[in-house]
C-alpha cells in the first residue's frame, strides 16, 4: 500500500489513484480539519502544506505526494497547545462559522513564515487565497497581525 | 419601562468572550454535517431533473440496481402525499411528487454501499419525462396564461403596508421620481457543503444535518411523513456560512425517504454544485415605484410595487420588507409585495430578505429626492426615517397563515399585556444616533462634496463617499413562540436547552451568556444543548434575526424561573425565611444582597447537595421554564444600521475598490462585542458582494444556474474589502429583549449596498445597476455621456 | 463519464514521452493538475491514463542563461514569482503569476500546464508572447522549437502532437533595455482575466525601439498578437511615442479583437477594454525604460 507522510508520521493508506488528497486525508485518515468546500481550488478551505508549501489539497491527486511531507491543521501546535496562529485567530475572532478557518490558519502560517512582519495591507492581500463567506475579513487580518506580533514576542522570549 | 443598562454592571453580558467552540474551530475538530457519520451507514445520491418543467413518466433503474452494492431507489411512488412547509414559506410541497419544477429538482434518489457506487449508479438511471412548458421570467409567470407550476397557481396573495394617502402626497410634492430596479438572485454561496444522515428505527426517525432551525426541521419531517413530532429526533450540527440556506431543505426529506426505503442509515452529501444550484437562493426581485418630496425635504409619497420570484417551491409573499419602517417618517406610504413561482431553483429568505433588494431601490429613490432638493443624504435620512417611539408602519403579519398581530393583541386582556411596550410603536433605537455619530466618526461633512461630486480625482480614479441605512425585524412571532429551558444540576452546573443554529453567529455563546448572567453561574460551568430536538423545547430557531432577541428572551425567562426556585429553597432551607427578593447569586454562591453585615452564604452545589442527601428532598435538579408570554415582536422591535463607505472607481475600466468602511449598528445591548462586530461587518460584506459582483446567471433556455461555482460566482475576499473597516454601536436598550438586546444579523446586510451605490454615484455622477461590475459601470458612464 | 484512470508515473522526461506515444489521445499529461482536476471532475476530459509529471523535477527550474531566461515547463507559478529578480522581465513574469489563481494553487500550478491548457484568457500567454518567448517541445523524434504565439492554436488547443511534451519556455533579451507590462480587468482580487493586454518594448543601442510586442488575452480563441500595432512602435524613440501614437496603437489593437460575450463580460466591453489596457501597458513600458524625458 502507498505510504503517506502526514504530520510527521507514515501511514499505509489504501487509496485509488484518482482520489484527491483532500478526500484521502478526510475519509481514510479521519483528518476532518481539512475542509472541502468548492473543490475547485478557489476557496482555500482545504489548504494543507506539501513539503511546507501551502496547497489546495482538493486539486492534488493522492498519488502526487508520495515521499512528501504533508502537514494538516491537526499537525499544528505542540504538546497539546495551540499554535500561536491558532491562538491569535481565537484572540481576534478571525472567524464566524469556522468552516474556512483551518484553511485560513494554514495559509496564514505559511504567509508568516515568509513575511514575519507584514503590514496590514500585505496581510489583507495574502489572505485572499481563501474565502470566508461569513465576512470576518477585517478580523482575519487582525488575527494574522496578532499572530505575527505573538510569534515575534515568543521568539524573543525563547532565544 | 426603558432601563439604561450599563454593561459594567454585568459579569458576562457585554463581555468580549471567545465563542465557546473557538478551540474546535481553530483546530479543525468541529463536526459539521459533512464530517458526521454513523455506523453501518450507506450512501445516497439524488436523481435530479435535466428539464425545467416536466412530469416523470418512468424512472428506469434496472441497470443501476444491477450494479453490485446498489441497495435501492426511491421516487415519487415511494413518497407520501403530504405537503410539508419550510421555515417562513421557503418551501411548500411534497418530498417527491413526480413533477420537476426546475433543472436540478429532486425526482428520486439511489442508495449504495459506497459513495462511488452510488455515483456510478446515478449515471445508469434513465428517466423518461413528459416535458411541460416552463416559465422562467417573473413577469411572464404572473400572467394567468402562464404555465402554472403548482396546484395553488403561481401567484401568491399580495401583501400590503399602507398609511396616509399617496395621491394627496403627490399633490403636495415638489418633485416626484420614478424608478424600476431589477435584482439578480444572490446565491447563498455558502462556504461549506452540507450532508444529511438519517436513520429509522421502526416508525421513529433520527436525522443529523447542519441546520439553523432544528425544531422547524422536526416539524417538517413530522408533516412530510405523517408521523408524530415525538417520533422525530433532529440533531442539528453546526453549519458553514448559511445566511438562511440550511433551514429545512427537501434534500433532507429525500434522505429520510431513502433511509426508510432501504432500512439502513443513509448519508447524502451534496456536491458543491448541488449546494449552489439546487437548494435555495435569494429571489429574483423587481421593485418599481415613485417617491415624492417637498422642497423642505419632507417625503410625501412612498409608493412601491415589489415582485419576487419563488422559484419552484418557495411560497413566500410577506417579504417582511422593513424599509417601510425605516423610511416610515414619510407622511404617506403604500408598499405592495407579490410572490410568484417560476421554473428556477427554489428561492427563499437569504439574509436581509427584501431589505437588501427593495430596500436598495427605496434608498436610491430617496437619494434621488435628496439630490433634487439639494439636501445632504445624512440629513435627509435623519429627517425622513423612523424615530424611537414612532408608530410602526408594518402592523400586519402573515395573516394568510395563522393570524395577524393586531388581532392577537386585540384579544389580550390588559393584565396579560402588563409591562409590555406600546404595541405597534418602535420601542427602541433608530438610525438617528447612528447617522449622527457615524457622520462624526467618518468626517462626513468634510468628505461629502455634494451630490455626484467626487471627493478626489486622480487620473482615471475617482473617489466618492456614500451613506446607506437598513432595518430589519428581530424575529417574528407566529412562527411558533420562543421557548427554552434551563437545568441547574446538583453540582451547581448549568445546562441550557435552546433550539438555535450554529452557523457562525455565536448564538451558543451569547445565549449561554444570557443564562449565566441571570443565574449568577460561571460560563465555564454551563453547557448548551442547541440542536437536539428531544431535549429542547420547540423554538423557531435561527432565522429572521430571532435568536438573540426571542430565544434569548426565552432563555432569560427560563433562567429567572430557575433562579426563583433556587432562591425559594435557599430562603426556606438556609436563610431562615429571608425574603427571596433580598437574595442573589454570584459565581454560584447565594448570599444576601445589599447587606454587608449579613455574611451568610451557600453555594448552589451545597444547597442542592444537601437536599439530595436529605431523603425528604424532592428537588435535586432545578428545571427552569419560560412561563411568560413574549409580546409580539413585530409590533415593537426593529434593528437599525447605518453605514458609510468610500470607493475608488476607475472610470476607464469600471473597476471599483472599496477604500474605507464604517458600520454603525443599533441592536440594543451588545451581548458580546467581538461576536457582534464580526456579524455586523459580515453582513456589510454580504451586502457589498451583492452590490458589486454577486448574482446568479440563469440559462436563458432552461433556467439552470450557469455560475454554480466560485470561478464565476464572485465573492469578496479579504483583498476586496478594507482591513481597517470599523464597527461602532449605539446601544438603545430594548424593553423586552434579554438585558436590553435585540436582533442584529440582517440590517447590516441591507445598509451596505445603498452606501456603496451612493458612493459610486458621488464618484462618477451616474447611478449604476447592481451588481456594479466593471462592465456595468462602464455601460452606465457611456449612457451618461450619450445623454449629456 | 468515467471516474477512473490508470495512474502512470514516469521517472524521466523521455519516459513520459514514451508513455504518451504509447497511449496517444487516451492518455493525459497531469502536471500541477489545477486545470486537469477540474476538467476531469467536470467530465471535459476522461483519460484512460493519467501520466503524472509532478515528479519530473528536471523540468522544474527558472534560470538565467546569459541574456535569456529559461523556464522549465514544470516550474510553478510560485517558482516564477520567487524568481522575479532575474532581470527586468522576470519581474513582469512574477507580477503576472501573482495575478493568477491563489497562493495555495500557485504552489502546484505550472507554467507548462497553463500554456498547454490553452485557455484564451490564460494570463501567461500575453506576457510571454510580447516578450518573444520560444517554446521547446520534445517528441519521439527529438526536440523542436517554435514561437509561443504559434503554439496556442485555439480554445484548449496547442501545436503539441499527441506524442509530444512541452519542456521549456525561453524568454530572450531580458536585459535592462527591455520592458514588458501585463494588465487586465478582473472582478474580485482572485479571478480569471475578463480581458487583458501586454506590451513589450526593447530599445536598441541607438535609443529607438528595436523590438516591440502587443498581445491581447480574452478577446479571441487564442492569445492575440497584434503585429500591426507592434510595427507602429518600431523605430520610434521613447520621446516620440506620445499619447496620440499610443491612442492609435491601442485603436489598432482594439480593431483586431474578435471577442465573444459570455457570463463574465460582453463582447463590446472586452473589445473596448483592449484599448484602455493596451494604452496602460505601453505607458508602463515607457516609464520603466526611463520615461519620455
Amino acid at each position: 500500500m502507498p505510504l503517506l507522510n502526514v504530520n510527521g508520521r507514515d501511514f499505509d493508506v489504501d487509496f485509488q489513484p484518482h482520489e484527491t488528497l483532500s478526500s484521502v486525508l478526510r475519509d481514510k485518515l479521519n483528518l476532518i480539519g481539512t475542509k472541502v468546500s468548492c473543490g475547485e481550488g478557489e476557496c482555500g478551505s482545504c489548504t494543507i502544506f506539501i513539503d511546507g508549501a501551502p496547497t489546495t489539497s482538493c486539486l492534488v491527486l493522492a498519488g502526487q505526494v508520495e515521499g512528501k511531507a504533508i502537514t494538516t491543521i491537526e499537525g499544528l501546535g505542540e504538546n497539546g497547545k495551540l499554535d500561536l496562529v491558532q491562538q491569535a485567530f481565537i484572540d481576534e475572532q478571525g472567524f464566524q462559522c469556522g468552516y474556512c478557518t483551518p484553511g485560513f490558519i494554514m495559509a496564514a502560517k505559511a504567509f508568516l513564515e515568509e513575511n514575519p512582519d507584514p503590514t496590514e495591507d500585505e496581510a489583507n492581500d495574502a489572505m485572499s487565497g481563501n474565502i470566508c463567506r461569513c465576512g470576518a475579513h477585517p478580523y482575519i487580518v487582525k488575527s494574522v497581525l496578532k499572530a505575527a506580533h505573538d510569534i515575534k514576542q515568543h521568539k524573543r522570549l525563547v532565544y | 419601562m426603558s432601563v439604561q443598562y450599563k454593561s459594567k454592571d454585568y459579569k458576562v453580558v457585554g463581555k468580549d468572550l471567545p465563542v465557546l467552540d473557538a478551540v474546535e474551530k481553530v483546530s479543525g475538530t468541529l463536526k459539521n454535517g459533512v464530517d458526521f457519520n454513523v455506523p453501518n451507514q450507506v450512501y445516497g445520491k439524488i436523481i435530479r431533473s435535466t428539464l425545467p418543467h416536466a412530469r416523470v413518466i418512468h424512472i428506469d433503474s434496472s441497470k443501476a440496481e444491477a450494479l453490485p452494492g446498489v441497495l435501492g431507489v426511491v421516487s415519487h411512488i415511494d413518497s407520501s402525499d403530504h405537503n410539508w412547509d419550510g421555515v417562513w414559506d421557503n418551501y411548500r410541497g411534497k418530498v417527491l411528487d413526480g413533477v420537476a419544477r426546475f433543472v436540478g429538482d429532486e425526482i428520486g434518489a439511489i442508495a449504495a454501499t459506497t459513495q462511488e457506487i452510488a455515483e456510478q449508479a446515478l449515471e445508469l438511471i434513465e428517466v423518461e419525462y413528459e416535458e411541460l412548458p416552463a416559465v422562467l421570467d417573473i413577469k411572464e409567470a404572473l400572467k394567468a396564461s402562464a404555465p402554472q407550476l403548482r396546484e395553488e397557481g403561481n401567484v401568491r396573495d399580495q401583501y400590503q403596508v399602507k398609511w396616509g394617502d399617496n395621491d394627496k402626497g403627490a399633490e403636495e410634492a415638489d418633485h416626484i421620481v420614478e424608478l424600476e430596479m431589477e435584482f439578480k438572485a444572490q446565491n447563498f454561496a455558502g462556504i461549506g457543503r452540507n450532508a444529511c444522515v438519517c436513520e429509522w428505527e421502526g416508525e421513529k426517525v433520527t436525522m443529523w444535518t447542519s441546520t439553523q432551525t432544528p425544531s422547524e426541521l422536526q416539524s417538517g419531517i413530522h408533516q412530510a411523513f405523517g408521523i408524530p413530532m415525538s417520533s422525530v429526533r433532529v440533531i442539528a450540527l453546526p453549519s458553514g456560512a448559511s445566511m438562511g440556506l440550511w433551514w429545512s431543505n427537501n434534500f433532507m426529506m429525500v434522505t429520510a425517504l431513502l433511509a426508510k426505503k432501504v432500512k439502513m442509515p443513509v448519508k447524502i452529501e451534496l456536491t458543491a454544485q448541488e449546494c449552489m444550484a439546487t437548494v435555495k437562493r435569494r429571489h429574483v426581485e423587481i421593485t418599481s415605484g415613485r417617491m415624492g418630496v417637498k422642497k423642505d425635504g419632507t417625503l410625501t409619497v412612498t409608493d412601491f410595487y415589489h415582485l419576487m420570484d419563488n422559484g419552484g417551491y418557495g411560497f413566500k409573499t410577506d417579504v417582511y420588507f422593513f424599509n417601510c419602517d425605516l423610511w416610515g417618517g414619510a407622511t404617506n406610504g403604500d408598499y405592495r409585495v407579490v410572490g410568484v413561482n417560476t421554473n428556477l431553483v427554489t428561492s427563499g429568505c437569504m439574509r436581509a430578505v427584501g431589505d437588501i433588494t427593495m430596500g436598495l431601490c427605496v434608498e436610491r429613490m430617496a437619494d434621488m429626492c435628496a439630490e433634487l432638493v439639494d439636501m445632504d443624504p445624512v440629513d435627509f435620512r435623519i429627517k425622513n426615517q423612523m424615530k424611537e417611539g414612532d408608530e410602526l408602519r408594518m402592523q400586519e403579519s402573515r395573516e394568510h397563515i395563522v393570524g395577524s398581530a393586531k388581532d392577537y393583541v386585540a384579544g389580550l386582556t390588559e393584565e396579560q399585556k402588563e409591562g409590555w411596550p406600546k404595541m405597534f410603536h418602535n420601542a427602541s433605537g433608530s438610525t438617528d444616533q447612528l447617522l449622527k455619530q457615524g457622520a462624526e466618526k467618518f468626517d462626513w461633512k468634510n468628505r461629502f462634496k455634494g451630490w455626484g461630486v467626487p471627493t478626489a480625482v486622480n487620473g482615471s480614479k475617482h473617489r466618492g463617499v456614500g451613506v446607506g441605512t437598513g432595518a430589519h425585524c428581530c424575529g417574528v412571532e407566529f412562527g411558533g413562540n420562543a421557548s427554552a429551558t434551563v437545568r441547574v444540576n446538583h453540582d451547581g452546573s448549568l445546562n441550557i436547552f435552546a433550539s438555535c443554529g450554529r452557523q457562525g453567529q455565536g448564538s451558543e455563546t451569547t445565549l449561554s451568556q444570557v443564562a449565566c448572567e441571570e443565574l449568577g453561574i460561571e460560563l465555564e460551568k454551563s453547557s448548551i444543548i442547541n440542536g437536539d430536538t428531544t431535549a429542547m423545547p420547540w423554538s423557531s430557531g435561527s432565522s429572521a434575526s430571532t435568536t438573540m432577541f426571542r430565544t434569548g428572551w426565552a432563555v432569560r425567562e427560563a433562567a429567572k424561573d430557575a433562579k426563583r426556585q433556587i432562591l425559594e429553597i435557599a430562603s426556606k432551607e438556609f436563610f431562615e425565611g429571608t425574603s427571596v427578593d433580598s437574595l442573589g447569586i454570584q459565581n454560584g454562591i447565594i448570599s444576601v444582597l445589599d447587606d454587608h453585615a449579613d455574611t451568610r452564604h451557600i453555594s448552589i452545589e451545597d444547597l442542592l447537595g444537601t437536599l439530595r442527601s436529605d431523603s425528604l428532598g424532592q428537588t435535586t435538579v432545578i428545571n427552569g421554564r419560560t412561563e411568560a408570554v413574549m409580546p409580539p415582536t413585530i409590533a415593537f422591535s426593529r434593528q437599525w444600521a447605518a453605514q458609510f463607505a468610500e470607493v475608488e472607481v476607475d472610470v476607464e475600466t469600471g473597476e471599483i475598490k472599496i477604500i474605507d468602511f464604517l458600520a454603525g449598528q443599533d441592536s440594543g445591548t451588545v451581548m458580546n462585542p467581538k461576536v457582534l462586530k464580526n456579524q455586523v461587518i459580515g453582513g456589510a460584506i454580504c451586502g457589498a458582494g451583492f452590490a458589486l459582483y454577486e448574482g446568479i446567471e440563469f440559462d436563458k433556455k432552461d433556467g439552470r444556474v450557469l455560475n454554480d461555482g466560485f470561478l464565476d460566482y464572485k465573492l469578496l475576499r479579504t483583498g476586496d474589502f478594507p482591513p481597517n473597516s470599523e464597527v461602532f454601536f449605539v446601544e438603545s436598550p430594548d424593553p423586552v429583549g434579554p438585558f436590553g438586546a435585540r436582533g442584529a444579523g440582517e440590517s447590516p446586510a441591507a445598509a451596505s449596498a445603498p452606501a456603496l451605490c451612493q458612493a459610486v454615484y458621488n464618484a462618477i455622477g451616474v447611478w449604476v445597476d447592481v451588481p456594479m461590475t466593471p462592465e456595468a459601470v462602464v455601460t452606465a458612464l457611456k449612457k451618461k455621456r450619450e445623454s449629456s | 463519464m468515467t471516474r477512473y484512470f490508470e495512474y502512470l508515473r514516469p521517472k524521466t522526461v523521455s519516459e513520459a514521452v514514451e508513455l504518451k506515444a504509447l497511449h496517444g489521445d487516451s492518455a493525459k499529461f497531469w502536471a500541477g493538475g489545477t486545470d486537469m482536476m477540474l476538467q476531469w471532475k467536470g467530465g471535459v476530459v476522461s483519460p484512460d491514463y493519467c501520466i503524472d509529471l509532478s515528479y519530473l523535477t528536471e523540468l522544474r527550474y527558472v534560470q538565467q542563461d546569459g541574456n535569456s531566461l529559461r523556464i522549465g515547463a514544470l516550474a510553478t507559478l510560485d517558482d516564477i514569482d520567487r524568481n522575479s529578480g532575474l532581470g527586468a522581465l522576470s519581474a513582469t513574469l512574477g507580477a503576472t503569476a501573482r495575478l493568477m489563481c491563489t497562493q495555495q494553487s500557485r504552489t502546484i500550478a505550472t507554467l507548462g500546464g497553463n500554456l498547454c491548457n490553452g485557455s484564451p484568457s490564460a494570463d501567461m500567454y500575453p506576457t510571454l508572447v510580447v516578450m518573444g518567448a520560444v517554446v521547446k517541445i520534445l517528441g519521439p523524434n527529438g526536440e523542436r522549437t517554435m514561437p509561443l504565439d504559434e503554439f496556442h492554436t485555439g480554445v484548449r488547443k496547442t501545436a503539441l502532437a499527441d506524442d509530444e511534451i512541452l519542456v521549456e519556455i525561453v524568454v530572450p533579451e531580458i536585459d535592462a533595455k527591455s520592458a514588458g507590462h501585463y494588465n487586465r480587468v478582473a472582478r474580485t482580487v482572485v479571478d480569471i482575466a475578463l480581458v487583458s493586454s501586454a506590451a513589450f518594448i526593447k530599445l536598441g543601442d541607438n535609443g529607438v525601439v528595436e523590438r516591440a510586442g502587443i498581445a491581447l488575452g480574452g478577446v479571441a480563441p487564442t492569445v492575440l498578437r497584434v503585429v500591426e500595432a507592434e510595427n507602429m512602435l518600431l523605430g520610434k524613440t521613447l520621446a516620440s511615442i506620445d499619447e496620440a501614437l499610443i491612442a492609435d496603437i491601442s485603436q489598432q489593437a482594439m480593431s483586431s479583437a474578435v471577442a465573444i460575450t459570455d457570463i463574465r463580460a460582453s463582447k463590446e466591453y472586452r473589445t473596448e477594454m483592449t484599448s484602455v489596457l493596451t494604452k496602460r501597458a505601453i505607458r508602463h513600458c515607457i516609464e520603466e525604460l526611463g520615461g519620455t524625458e
